[in-house]
């Protein structure tokens, strides 16, 4: 593949109803292919609504999208679209369609009318990628949210696609699932290339993102890295987000008059700051 | 711990009649219980419990489990079997207790009956023991495929079957969570009358219908996300292939309709 | 002192093939007023910990006494013990039925057997605790409002019983920043006020801000508790769990692990920064 420019949004607007305020508000953007997005906005600022425009589930009501040159309005791509640009839901229980987890794996792969002699491999390598191949006989009722969450990613990457979309698809974890799907869709990312959509609530993640979008009101609110996006604490603050705890630690210093640098993210940033600020304080 | 329920009654070891096709099991099962109904001589369902219990055995299930099956039904037997010992009228009267008499015919009958239904049952429960609920539907779904001639919708079935089965272990964990959050609102779903238990069951069965709508329009979602559109142009995992088990079963069917029929003709 | 535990154990399918100790042996003093947060790794026992204090699911041994009296003693009416403590569950708006969320609210007190107006003014009152416009939305179905709407109306079905305890488990789970910040505020001010919470959560920021006790679980055993500091203290036992901790006390330990200064405050950010400000003012941080 050639083409950098992997999801374009062109004057995206997107209606419930046709006479209704629009959920999505003119947007235009362009993700390159390998990139991992974050996407934030508080509940109802329109970033589910993005999502299901970026894999054809909706339509845009005016503007254009493409996914790899493809667009989304074109029925005879419909398939093809679905397939390059995979879609993972928030809730881990209502995604699932077999009783076993090999078995939801090949849902998409009989969908797409794979021949039955190929699909063993391509099960068995999404398995893999995800972690999940000593779960392959189990019922998805007795797995963990997390691992439930990996099977939809599993069930997706058989399909070979080239982008993720993931909406919210933390939002119902406990820490520790949390975790293990995001070390998953990083490691996709960067192993296999993957474009990726994350679509979020957690500032922590969106923290270890290359790129952030923040909605709200169905409009494009800001969009830069995650060190630009949550130095600007007010801004932030305003769309009734949070920025991460050591970025608001930063201000706070700020506050009490120390000259911190306002775009710490990490804690092993804030440590290297502190040294910075206090060279004299160290032991060593 | 509600987690740990199984769907249906499937005993889970291999087996020769487990390895079986499910639809000729389907269709096996369907012989036999007409089988059972083609005994015309109470002696002729030694070879019905014959067959029975050849394909038990085959099947690596124990026999208890299979004994056990007719026990939801006891009521209904002894129901059906005194129905037809006390009401059937004949010739040949064998027994007479005061006003109620016990005739041949009324015997013979209720033990036709009786046997018939335990045979129906304990038949249709090596079926259900053998075939895991998804494999059975499979084999559902290819067998009614040729209906789709007439607008059968049998790939459509097949779905509603699948995701009823992924699905109902997970409402029966909602149902009781929903059952408890509502006690520990004080509702109470154990005392009252007919009427007033009805009426409990209001705060359990909304939030579940809710929940259920829920989910069905989520996994819609998730399902066309993942390239689903029907039946058409798709592939399967699990392909069905007839092999030569499934000749033997066969012919031991027809062995056993000969034995049955035989008294008929000669 | 309202809720003593005392060796409390539950075993589910005891004597089965498939018998799984969920609580062991937990011996446990809820105090008066104070806002107790139970943590630990999904499956260690607290959501069925918590189901006993209000006498949900009974113990296998052990007691749970409520002012001193065992709440499932034979001849105990647990159903009426069980409206002083009040039990949120996770996602509790899936809980909701009524066709108008004053009906919804008002299923708990009118399950008690109260007079209309008292009824009435509980749910008045519930709804204003968790800052819900009472005229607003008292006629409106609980289906069509916002999800933090509905987790504060589940929660507000609840407060209108009045319990003197307030058992949470994961309240801010699934909740947007916004919506998880009201909430937070509601529970903060109901503790305030007076109200015992008991709190289940995974998230240690939130616990951080809002606890006045710990209690840790794992496999089903109490195996750490105390204040904040003392619990958040013991780093390497906690992230040996497989638990998070606040990310200021990552941070102290990184300083401290780099030879630098040693801050004591390290769970809430605003002390956090009061430490480290005068540190870094005090130890020549502006000298440099």
């Amino acid at each position: 593949m050639t083409d950098i420019a992997h999801l374009v949004c062109d004057q995206v607007t997107y209606r419930y109803e046709p006479q209704a305020e629009p959920a999505v508000k003119d947007i235009s953007l362009v993700i390159p292919r390998g990139q991992f997005t974050a996407i934030l906005g508080h509940n109802g600022s329109g970033k589910s609504t993005l999502a299901k425009l970026l894999n054809g589930l909706f339509l845009p009501s005016e503007g254009r999208i493409t996914v790899s040159g493809m667009d989304t309005r074109e029925e005879k791509h419909t398939w093809d679209i679905r397939q390059a640009a995979g879609m993972v839901f928030q809730n881990p229980d209502n995604q699932l369609v077999a009783t076993r987890v090999y078995d939801d794996v090949a849902f998409g792969l009989e969908n797409i009318g794979v021949p039955t002699e190929e699909m063993p491999p391509r099960i068995d390598e999404a398995l893999r990628l995800t972690g999940m191949a000593e779960y392959a006989d189990r019922p998805p009722h007795l797995l963990s949210g997390g691992q439930k969450q990996r099977v939809a990613i599993a069930g997706i990457l058989a399909m070979q696609p080239q982008a993720l979309i993931l909406d919210e698809a933390t939002a119902m974890l406990d820490p520790q699932g949390r975790k293990e799907v995001f070390d998953t869709v990083a490691r996709l990312n960067r192993e296999q290339g993957i474009t990726v959509v994350w679509i979020t609530h957690f500032m922590e993640e969106a923290a270890r993102a290359q790129r952030v979008m923040v909605m709200d009101h169905g409009a494009m609110a800001m969009d830069g890295t995650p060190r630009e996006i949550f130095s600007r604490v007010e801004e932030v603050r305003a769309l009734r987000l949070d920025v991460p705890p050591m970025t608001k630690l930063a201000h706070l210093l700020i506050a009490r008059g120390i000259k911190a640098a306002r775009d710490v993210l990490t804690v092993e940033e804030m440590a290297r700051e502190v040294k910075r600020l206090c060279p004299s304080c160290w032991k060593n | 711990m509600l987690r740990d329920i199984t769907l249906g009654q499937y005993y889970p070891v291999d087996s020769p009649v487990h390895r079986l096709d499910p639809r000729t099991k389907i269709l096996l099962t369907m012989l036999f219980i007409i089988a059972v109904f083609l005994a015309s001589q109470l002696y002729l369902y030694v070879f019905i419990l014959g067959f029975l219990s050849l394909s038990v055995y085959l099947s690596r299930l124990p026999a208890r489990m299979i004994i056990r099956s007719i026990r939801p039904m006891r009521i209904l037997l002894v129901f059906t079997f005194i129905l037809n010992l006390f009401f059937g009228t004949g010739e040949t009267a064998l027994l007479r207790i005061g006003p109620v008499i016990i005739w041949q015919e009324g015997l013979l009958n209720a033990l036709h009956f009786t046997l018939r239904l335990v045979f129906l049952v304990m038949g249709s429960s090596v079926l259900t023991l053998t075939t895991s609920p998804v494999t059975l539907t499979d084999g559902l779904e290819t067998l009614a495929s040729p209906l789709k001639v007439i607008k059968f919708p049998a790939h459509e079935m097949a779905m509603m079957m699948t995701i009823a089965l992924r699905f109902i272990p997970t409402l029966v964990e909602e149902a009781d969570k929903i059952m408890k959050a509502q006690t520990a609102r004080g509702a109470d779903f154990t005392s009252g009358n007919l009427m007033a238990r009805a009426r409990a069951m209001v705060p359990l069965l909304v939030p579940l219908f809710v929940s259920a709508f829920r989910r069905a329009g989520d996994l819609a979602m998730a399902m066309e996300a993942r390239c689903y559109h029907g039946g058409e142009g798709r592939t399967r995992l699990h392909v069905l292939k007839i092999g030569r088990g499934d000749y033997i079963a066969y012919l031991a069917m027809a062995a056993l309709y000969v034995l049955l029929l035989l008294p008929r003709w000669l | 002192m309202p809720i003593v535990l005392e060796k409390l154990t539950h075993i589910y399918q005891q004597g089965g093939p498939v018998a799984t100790t969920a609580i062991e042996d937990i011996d446990l003093v809820i105090d008066d007023g104070e806002l107790l947060a139970l943590i630990g790794h999904t499956g260690s026992g607290k959501s069925t910990l918590a189901q006993h204090l209000n006498g949900l699911m009974k113990p296998t041994s052990g007691r749970v006494l409520l002012d001193g009296r065992d709440i499932n003693a034979p001849g105990e009416d647990t159903r009426k013990l069980r409206f002083q403590v009040g039990l949120v569950f996770q996602y509790p708006e899936h809980q909701l039925f009524e066709e108008t969320v004053y009906k919804d609210i008002a299923f708990g007190p009118r399950n008690m057997g109260l007079s209309n107006e008292e009824i009435d003014g509980r749910v008045r009152s519930a709804m204003d605790m968790v800052g819900l416009p009472f005229e607003e939305i008292k006629e409106r179905s609980p289906f069509e409002v916002s999800g933090g709407q509905m987790r504060r109306i589940a929660l507000a079905g609840v407060l209108a019983m009045r319990p003197r305890v307030l058992v949470l488990d994961e309240p801010t789970a699934g909740l947007d920043p916004r919506a998880r910040d009201l909430l937070l505020k509601d529970i903060q001010r109901l503790h305030m006020e007076g109200t015992t919470v008991v709190m289940i959560s995974h998230a240690m920021d939130d616990v951080a801000r809002l606890a006045t006790r710990i209690a840790v679980l794992e496999k089903g055993r109490l195996v750490m508790e105390g204040l904040p500091e003392v619990v958040f203290g013991r780093f390497e036992e906690l992230t040996g769990m497989g638990l998070d901790v606040p990310q200021g006390c990552q941070l102290a330990r990184r300083l401290r692990e780099l030879g630098g200064p040693e801050i004591p405050d390290c769970y809430l950010l605003e002390s956090l920064a009061d430490s480290l400000a005068a540190f870094l003012k005090g130890g020549g941080g502006d000298a440099a």
